[in-house]
């Protein structure tokens, strides 16, 4: 399964680069729409001098707002003040970070430096590309570090053979990525995406390595089938069996393969196994892994595969524009993902003893177009085990106890947005998510409660809830309104009402102290933005 | 939503109850040996203290003579014999890895966390100066580095990232068998950040005893002991137990005590009251019995190792009425003893080997054992006796030390002035070369201003020059003194701006400005409050007839002298201004001295060889060392002034 990554710049590239690009590009084939473009264009002599472009790729947003105009600042978390401009932590969707890791709220560049020759056998094409992004919200504040990290850096050399067809070139391709590798990883959907980065927040195994994650993918596309295998390195400090720890490193192998047909159904399936530096406990401890299996059907007619929601609201994410397919277009996609993992945990209930725990996730992502109508949906299903995949979790390291009851993340998200003229976008979204949950309890002599309900949102996003309690689903409305202003710039005004009754927070106890309490559920919020995306 | 939760609640419940509880690695009588740091500062390499008699009674050397102690290379050797000698031994730290030495300054806490990872560290309480830089070091440092543990409970999410990518409440940790809970609490009594939302931390402090009650009432079904390792003070400690049910252990840390015997403290409310009951996590009473925990300190700057061995069972005929069989196990005996690191502890090589790099080259400042330079001399007198710049340096340090609301110490502690230039412990000696352990007790109003009424007599004594030194407060002597009443004493209560006294006779106080300079007024002591009070064992023994004699069980011992005190508190101050500007200039040129010296006496290191790096290491080092001067309370400034009567 191709990489996150290239997905992203793919779909962004769309409306600049053409149709071209976008049919390559869409059927998730042959590596960028930028290089697709070369491969046609270029002929196979080596003596042409490298060609260079640079493109730079921002957003500017500027929103004015309330996240939660319910609740006094000290009242919710993180804390809410009263309107004002600027982003903040609550405007995030339910579901952000489910299908995307914008937000569509970036103050963002990203500069592309590529860099294109053909080789000098016949057949061979070599490409460089520099991905560097710049989080522009930094430069608000004096003092704050600016931010510049690599997106996705690589080095590539192709050779295409055999039968050449426009659509569909067979082609053997070697790309190497020498500064962060750590976005290859297995798994389409954000939140199914195992083995690398995945989400807003980049959340990885790899986060506690020390030093950078470095990869390299080969890819072979023939006829109907596209397969490719990577590699994946890391360091981490790990105890040695002599002397004090040692950098050591820990390997990811994946690889998949995955078809590109022009049938309505598609299918891909990844497996991949990754090393993560070692369980604590010494030398003796046993690797920490992460192994797996992914699988993915998609299939539809006049999409080729769903585009699923930007986050959990209908406005675009600015790195995930449309193609140009989306303008009229008529057809309906579905794609179905699951992955199922093997962690090497120990064994909580077995002291001394580790443990392959498995975690397991499925999503359902659809969307339908009908001329001016464009209506996206997921429905979604992890175990705890899963959300807590890349993080610590509840119990650090080891496998849940066996006492310990789970629940389930489930969630379905829906979103409708239809194109009134050139101008006008309303949009209308709603999604329900029970988070998951590990319940620990038990009666003590005195007949009292004990244990706790660990709701898990995230790996490290762990609250604690009073033994007994069980998540209640949280539910969210968004409707909004994008007027485009010109291709440049575009308004968006929305509502959004979420009731959450799990969120907890620390309230004023008797002496000035801090103490838990249950924050009240309702939370309304309002966004005006301005956006240009160039 | 309420007639949901309950549903659910009875729902889970009767599961549990049908249930029965986790069956454990072990039963039966166990033993589990805890290894116990706190405070380590930084300090990787073996630094130098003046030998008291209570040290030399654990065995860290002789008394009154000056060793080389602690250091990382040394505390692996005793862990490592530890370990081998039992088969359940888990060691935990009580927090602040960080600042305290130049290694700190120089490598951003990288050494201290391989180092800790190298002694096998199981978990680590978050202490107050691993925030010294913010959110960013620990972050990256405890991520990428750490293969332990960063505990705090009371630390709550205030939001996406920050300190929440590295924290963790508590950690269950298998000893051969035995599941330990560990419940980590970080000190926020000295973190300001806490106070704002949002902060660079993201971060909130819960009140600690219903976060750690939240965490052990998580834990009961789990786990077979519940440790709790805390960087909170003795006294907040003992508070945590009073207020919590179910803790067995508290290793402590913050305060840079060393208790030879643990400090038992009733939990569960302290034990009084019919029904005793504890507010958990989310204030509602648990009701409880009380049990007897142990509070172990174990110093700090890796003076010692704590080692306390437990004897657990979790047999009901052993253990009582009010045993709880989802507590699991209880401790039932234990041993607690101090493990010297001193210089007759050999290093581990590898260890040493490890650090060899960040150990300061002969010719450095890191060598030199220079723990701050002086701009100029500090006299220990001032015209009025108390008000003197090594006098004020004094107190402020013992003040600092002991966190106390104020300070008082006599000049009879300080033998001689302190000379400009670089600083070592041997001046330090020099100066205060008493073992003269510094205490704390609490006082009234009223005690506290009688001790100055005696001291006002006896400055009356001494033609109006008082053998008293303060921190924290504004004392003012009737001199000569012929009535009752010859003294008042004020701390500071407001922030109204003052250029005298006279601008605080609204409320009778006094100005903290001098010589026309603007101050705030500092308002008289109130005669009921109760005011902790930071001083030397010899004044509260009663000596100098100052203080009435304070019982011993009323005093908390804070450090066994006041040079290291002095030491302690000179190192974590910032670099003189200005300094470091050429070689030639006061700071560099006296590095450059003991430098030459140092070289004089070892010049292999190749840091010895170019004068003109040598030069350069001068410079950088000044703006890197402490300085002793009017930020740290070096100075004259008028906080004792004699009046006539």
């Amino acid at each position: 399964m191709r990489g996150r990554d290239a997905r992203r710049r793919t779909r962004r590239t769309h409306p600049f680069r053409g149709a071209v690009n976008a049919a390559l590009a869409r059927r998730g084939a042959a590596g960028l729409a930028l290089l697709g473009t070369f491969a046609v264009a270029v002929s196979a002599s080596g003596d042409e001098e490298p060609r260079r472009t640079t493109s730079v790729h921002t957003s500017l947003v500027w929103i004015f707002g309330d996240d939660d105009v319910l609740h006094a600042p000290g009242d919710s978390t993180p804390p809410s003040p009263a309107s004002g401009i600027g982003d903040r932590p609550g405007y995030d969707d339910l579901f952000e970070g489910q299908s995307s890791r914008y937000t569509g709220r970036e103050n963002r560049s990203e500069l592309d430096l590529d860099g294109f020759a053909p080789g000098f056998a016949r057949g061979w094409e070599t490409s460089a590309h520099l991905a560097l992004a710049l989080d522009a919200s930094s430069l608000a504040t004096r003092g704050t570090p600016v931010y510049v990290e690599d997106v996705g850096s690589f080095l590539e050399a192709r050779w295409t053979f055999g039968t050449r067809r426009a659509d569909r070139p067979n082609s053997l391709t070697v790309r190497a990525f020498p500064l962060n590798g750590d976005r290859e990883r297995v798994g389409t959907l954000e939140a199914l995406g195992w083995g690398g980065a995945v989400g807003p927040a980049w959340d990885s195994p790899y986060a506690t390595a020390h030093g950078p994650v470095r990869a390299v993918r080969l890819e072979l596309a023939a006829g109907f089938v596209l397969v490719h295998v990577a590699l994946k390195t890391a360091s981490f400090l790990e105890p040695a069996a002599a002397g004090p720890s040692v950098d050591e490193t820990s390997y990811g192998v994946f690889g998949g393969v995955a078809s590109r047909w022009s049938a309505p159904v598609g299918l891909a399936l990844d497996i991949g196994h990754f090393e993560h530096g070692r369980l604590p406990g010494g030398t003796t401890a046993p690797r920490a892994t992460t192994t797996g299996v992914s699988l993915r059907l998609h299939g539809g007619s006049g999409l080729s595969e769903p585009l699923a929601p930007s986050g959990f609201g209908m406005e675009r994410s600015p790195f995930d524009a449309l193609g140009p397919e989306s303008s009229g277009a008529r057809g309906f996609a579905l794609s179905l993902e699951g992955a199922h993992l093997v962690e090497r945990l120990w064994d909580f209930d077995r002291p001394g003893a580790s443990a392959l725990a498995p975690a397991r996730a499925v999503a359902l992502v659809g969307e339908l177009r009908a001329g001016a109508l464009d209506v996206r949906g997921i429905a979604l299903a992890r175990d705890p085990e899963f959300v807590m995949r890349d993080g610590p979790g509840v119990f650090s390291g080891q496998t849940l106890p066996r006492a310990a009851q789970t629940q389930s993340e489930l969630g379905v998200a829906v979103g409708a947005s239809i194109e009134l003229g050139p101008i006008a976008r309303p949009t209308l979204s709603a999604g329900v998510l029970a988070p998951a949950a590990v319940m620990v309890a038990a009666v003590d002599r005195a007949g009292q409660p004990a244990g706790a309900t660990f709701v898990v949102r995230g790996p490290a996003d762990v609250e604690t809830l009073p033994p007994g309690e069980a998540p209640v689903p949280v539910v969210e409305v968004r409707p909004g309104l994008t007027l485009a202003l010109s291709r440049l710039l575009e308004g968006i005004a929305w509502l959004d009402y979420r009731r959450d009754f799990n969120r907890t927070h620390l309230v004023a106890a008797p002496g000035g102290a801090l103490a838990r309490g249950f924050r009240a559920p309702d939370r309304l919020g309002y966004g005006l933005a301005a956006r240009a995306v160039w | 939503m309420s007639v949901v939760r309950s549903l659910v609640l009875v729902f889970t419940l009767g599961l549990v109850a049908c249930g029965s509880r986790p069956g454990s690695g072990v039963s039966g009588p166990q033993r589990l040996v805890l290894l116990h740091t706190a405070d380590t500062h930084a300090e990787l390499f073996p630094w130098r203290t003046l030998i008291g008699s209570s040290d030399a009674r654990r065995g860290l050397g002789a008394a009154g003579t000056v060793a080389a102690v602690g250091g990382y290379a040394r505390l692996k050797t005793l862990l490592r014999r530890e370990r081998a000698s039992a088969p359940r031994v888990l060691h935990l730290d009580a927090g602040d890895l960080f600042q305290g030495s130049l290694a700190f300054e120089r490598f951003g806490g990288e050494p201290e966390i391989l180092g800790f990872d190298a002694l096998g560290v199981d978990a680590q309480a978050l202490g107050n100066h691993e925030l010294d830089r913010g959110e960013a070091l620990v972050h990256d440092a405890y991520r990428s580095l750490a293969e332990f543990p960063l505990l705090a409970a009371n630390y709550v999410n205030d939001g996406d990232g920050g300190l929440a990518d590295v924290l963790e409440p508590f950690v269950v940790l298998d000893a051969a068998g035995l599941r330990v809970g560990v419940v980590g609490v970080g000190n926020t009594s000295t973190v300001a950040l806490l106070g704002e939302r949002p902060n660079e931390l993201r971060a909130l402090a819960e009140n600690a005893a219903q976060a750690v009650q939240g965490a052990i009432d998580a834990l009961r079904p789990v786990v077979d002991l519940v440790v709790v390792v805390t960087h909170l003070g003795l006294d907040a400690d003992e508070t945590l137990v009073a207020e919590t049910s179910g803790i067995d252990v508290v290793l402590g840390g913050h305060q840079h005590l060393t208790l030879d015997e643990p400090k038992w403290v009733l939990d569960c409310g302290g034990g009084g009251g019919a029904a005793p009951v504890v507010l958990d996590a989310w204030g509602n009473e648990r009701r409880c019995a009380s049990r007897r925990v142990p509070i172990v300190h174990s110093g700090a700057y890796g003076k010692y190792v704590g080692r306390l061995a437990l004897e657990l069972d979790d047999d009901p005929a052993e253990l009582g009425a009010s045993y709880d069989p989802l507590d699991r196990y209880e401790l039932t005996a234990l041993d607690n003893t101090l493990l010297p690191v001193s210089a007759d502890t050999p290093d581990d090589p590898e260890l040493a080997e490890l650090l060899a790099p960040y150990r300061p080259d002969a010719g450095t400042l890191g060598a030199l054992d220079v723990l701050a330079y002086a701009p100029e001399a500090l006299e220990r007198y001032g015209a009025t006796g108390g008000d003197s710049p090594l006098g004020n340096l004094a107190a402020e340090a013992v003040r600092a030390a002991a966190e106390a609301d104020v300070a008082v110490i006599g000049a009879s502690s300080l033998r001689h002035d302190l000379p400009a230039g670089a600083l070592d412990l041997d001046e330090l000696v020099s100066v205060a070369p008493f073992e003269d352990p510094v205490v704390r007790v609490e006082l009234t109003g009223a005690q506290v201003s009688a001790l100055f009424e005696n001291a006002a007599r006896s400055a009356s004594a001494r033609a109006c020059r008082t053998q008293v030194h303060v921190a924290n407060l504004l004392v003012r002597f009737v001199c000569p003194c012929r009535s009752e009443h010859c003294a008042r004493a004020f701390t500071p209560e407001t922030d109204v701006p003052c250029a005298a006294d006279a601008d605080c006779a609204a409320f009778a106080g006094a100005c903290s400005g001098r010589n026309g300079e603007h101050g705030v007024c500092f308002a008289p002591l109130s005669a009921n409050a109760t005011y902790s009070v930071a001083t030397t064992e010899y004044l509260a023994d009663g000596g100098s007839e100052l203080f009435e004699p304070i019982p011993a069980t009323a005093r908390l011992g804070v450090s066994d002298g006041l040079s290291g005190t002095l030491a302690d508190f000179l190192r974590g101050g910032a670099a003189c201004p200005g300094s470091g500007a050429a070689c030639t200039d006061g700071c560099p040129a006296a590095l450059l001295e003991r430098a030459a010296a140092n070289c004089a006496s070892d010049g292999s290191s190749s840091a010895c060889a170019d004068p003109e790096a040598s030069c350069e290491r001068a410079v950088a080092s000044c703006r890197e060392v402490a300085c002793a001067d009017a930020t740290r309370g070096a100075a004259r400034d008028g906080r004792i002034r004699f009046e006539a009567p």
